[in-house]
């Protein structure tokens, strides 16, 4: 017996004895995904979706009242069992599903998902005509796909970029947002003001309204970097570093704000109360400003970072198939109606987001909606997180990079290649699990 | 054969009952018991079976793997015990929890001693004290820490807006690391203080009244009576109170989630909620399962601990 069969014994060994602890454990863990039971024929049966969007009692009103009917009209053997949740507790969502081997028949999810979903053959290849793909942009259909393969369609989407108040800009002597990285810095400091006691009352650019991590990214597309590039972490290279210090030292050196002056959750937002001058902010700072200050809405201009460089942050929700449905052509059939015009629309107005496809550009909802048309029309710049299959195990940790870094407990190098390494092991670990 | 033996059969016979013997009664009856018992305790043992036991050997057995939902599972012996000691994240988890449990279990139990004590007088309204004390307990913690992350906020919320009446300008208290901790340890020991305040309660009422009167005959004044007697006779509660609250301290996930977000910078992650992350935001079920068999050993020691202390482990 050689050396390896005596180590496959053993192992096997403690493994049985693992197994005999814990049936629940080998239950869950044999849990694979089952083979679909059609694979074609017309569609028919019962979904499940799971979706984060369409929320509270008016989004289930409006996907259930006067979306879905129009696809149970014209599929009438087909019947969809509707499990709204947030974005907070999807991955709980989707790991029971998993787990337990009945996931949803199709799960919409987000920008960076696609990759460790459809590397592992939980999703099933799209069967979309060719022609369904062409009313996107291809900046955003970048993240559906992995391997050379559809595995999603982009439904609504996200975009983040700079916005000011044209009001506060045109007091303060400037006549048209800033041009360049360094020109928006120079505006933010000149725009910051605070009280005789030092406290901040108007910040320069808002840059804690929106989630750290993807403010971030926003900067560092920005700046022209990468979070990776083949397959291996880039936003330690000396852009990533040159981004994060930008934004470290905006908080830290130039005090155009103050830790804790704003947050994502924040039921206000400063832009809209005039407690910001810039932001680098959402598409659906629009519908915020709305509810709030709906008279400042006409001063809110968008615009790129840095025109030299476009981009524009695209994340978004997209749909996609399990392949565990047992319904496969019924589930392709519902994905392809909630990437349906009718449905991103609604979806988008819903939520103050873009609606993905840009034959919708035309449409009186985002003529309406400066911020929402100015997303739309850079999609051609978007660019996206995720990239690798190891994603979702570094987002967390490169939230946790960006507040170690803007509130000074670290330097930006030091931390991006320390985010580096735990890349590094996470991209090995998924490639050997 | 005779005639009546001939219609015998036919004929109604009283035939006295027999009494089973004494012993076999008794065993029927002892059957039966036993049936009614097993029936009765069957949800509760299938419930402990299916959802306590199983999960705890399920974590065990995970905690040996690399089962990250999206895989095949892969024994990987003792590396995610070897990792977890080696991330600097768990680590710090492990020291925050720790300091979260050293301030808000003795800071809310003297305080909940305090109003104990305080409640346990004739006041009037004296329920209604109790009850509003009590009533954090019962509350459900997302509810309670969305209310105190109002009062956080730094510039609308209550605790800048009292300091500012000072003349204080407050902190960023969730979003600036320094503060970021010590404000979930105020929330923790705020919305314990009801329930050991209620434990007290009972405990004072089993001290006898006579102990008071002696003292008070042999002069000793109310700070003395407190000491010498109140103090020492609530040792047992005390005792209690400070292994379950301390086992309860580990366990914070709550407050963390919706306050904090284990954030900024790391700076309020605990055990729980990077048992948590690993689990449902990285997919690293294994890493997860090896966390909480960590945390399960923490827990056990201190049950130990308090079975010791309070001589839960000796015959009577």
């Amino acid at each position: 017996m050689d050396a390896r069969s005596r180590g496959l014994t053993r192992r096997s060994l403690l493994m049985g004895g693992a197994a005999a602890a814990g049936a629940a454990a080998l239950g869950a863990c044999g849990a694979r995904l089952e083979s679909p039971s059609d694979t074609g024929g017309p569609p028919e049966g019962h979904l499940n979706l799971l979706t984060p969007i369409f929320p509270g009692a008016e989004g289930k009103a409006l996907f259930e009242q006067q979306l879905l009917p129009q696809f149970t009209a014209r599929y009438p053997a087909v019947s969809v069992e509707v499990d709204y949740t947030t974005y907070n507790y999807l991955n709980q969502k989707i790991t029971t599903g998993l787990t337990t081997g009945i996931p949803a028949d199709v799960i919409m999810l987000g920008v960076g998902w696609v990759e460790p979903f459809a590397s592992r053959q939980v999703l099933s290849e799209l069967t979309v005509p060719p022609t369904a793909v062409t009313g996107y942009a291809e900046r955003v259909l970048a993240p559906c796909r992995w391997g050379g393969k559809l595995f999603a369609l982009p439904v609504v989407l996200d975009t983040r970029f700079g916005i000011a108040r044209r009001d506060i800009l045109a007091q303060a002597g400037f006549d048209r947002p800033p041009a360049s990285i360094d020109e928006l810095r120079d505006y933010a400091i000149a725009l910051t003001q605070r009280g005789s006691n030092g406290a901040l009352t108007r910040t320069g650019l808002d840059v804690q309204s929106i989630d750290p991590r993807q403010m971030f990214e926003t900067v560092l597309f920005a700046f022209g970097g990468d979070l990776f590039r083949a397959g291996r972490p880039a936003f330690n290279d000396p852009i990533g570093v040159a981004a994060l210090q930008w934004v470290a030292d905006l908080q830290l050196k130039d005090r155009v704000i103050d830790a804790g002056f704003s947050n994502p959750n924040s039921t206000t937002l400063p832009l809209a109360d005039g407690r910001a001058a810039m932001s680098i902010g959402h598409n659906n700072a629009w519908i915020t400003t709305s509810k709030q200050r709906p008279e400042v809405l006409g001063q809110l201009q968008p615009f790129l970072l840095n025109p030299a460089k476009p981009s524009v942050f695209a994340g978004g929700t997209l749909v996609t198939v399990s392949a565990a449905s047992r319904h496969q052509s019924a589930a392709q059939a519902l994905a392809a109606f909630i990437a349906s015009p009718q449905v991103s629309l609604l979806g988008a107005a819903q939520r103050g987001n873009v609606p993905a496809l840009t034959e919708l550009e035309n449409t009186p909802y985002v003529r309406d909606h400066p911020l929402v048309k100015f997303g739309l029309e850079n999609l051609k710049y978007g660019r996206s997180e995720g990239g690798i299959p190891a994603w979702l195990s570094l987002r967390e940790e490169l939230l946790n990079t960006v507040q170690s870094v803007t509130t000074g407990r670290q330097g930006a190098q030091e931390a991006l290649d320390q985010l580096a390494t735990v890349a590094d092991a996470a991209i090995a670990d998924f490639g050997t699990s | 054969m005779t005639a009546s033996s001939e219609i015998s059969p036919a004929l109604p016979v009283e035939v006295p009952p027999v009494a089973p013997a004494p012993g076999r009664r008794r065993r029927q009856a002892s059957s039966v018991r036993t049936r009614v018992a097993w029936a009765m305790v069957a949800p509760a043992g299938l419930h402990a079976l299916f959802w306590i036991a199983l999960p705890v050997l399920a974590t065990f057995a995970l905690s040996v793997t690399n089962y990250s939902v999206l895989a095949p599972l892969r024994f990987v012996g003792l590396d995610n015990y070897t990792r977890s000691f080696g991330d600097p994240i768990f680590l710090t988890s492990i020291w925050h929890t720790v300091v979260y449990t050293f301030f808000t279990v003795p800071v809310a139990m003297a305080i909940a001693v305090f109003f104990a004590v305080l409640l346990n007088q004739q006041i009037r309204a004296r329920s209604w004290y109790r009850a509003a004390i009590f009533l954090p307990q019962v509350t459900a913690t997302v509810a309670v820490a969305m209310v105190w992350y109002q009062i956080y906020d730094p510039y609308s919320g209550l605790a800048n807006k009292l300091l500012a009446f000072l003349g204080i300008t407050g902190p960023a208290w969730l979003a600036d690391p320094n503060y970021a901790l010590p404000s979930v340890i105020v929330m923790g020991v705020w919305q314990g203080i009801g329930i050991k305040m209620i434990i007290y309660l009972a405990a004072l009422q089993n001290i006898p009244e006579e102990l008071y009167e002696a003292a008070e005959l042999d002069g000793a004044n109310a700070w003395q009576r407190f000491r010498q007697i109140t103090l020492p006779m609530l040792r047992p509660a005390t005792l209690f109170v400070g292994v379950v609250s301390i086992i309860g301290a580990f366990q914070a996930f709550d407050q963390v989630y919706v306050l904090t977000r284990g954030g900024p910078a790391n700076a309020t992650t605990m055990m729980t909620y990077e048992i948590y992350k690993n689990a449902f935001a990285t997919f690293q079920m294994g890493l997860a399962c090896a966390k909480s068999v960590v945390l399960f050993v923490f827990l056990f020691a201190l049950t130990m601990l308090n079975r010791k202390l309070s001589g839960g482990g000796e015959d009577e």
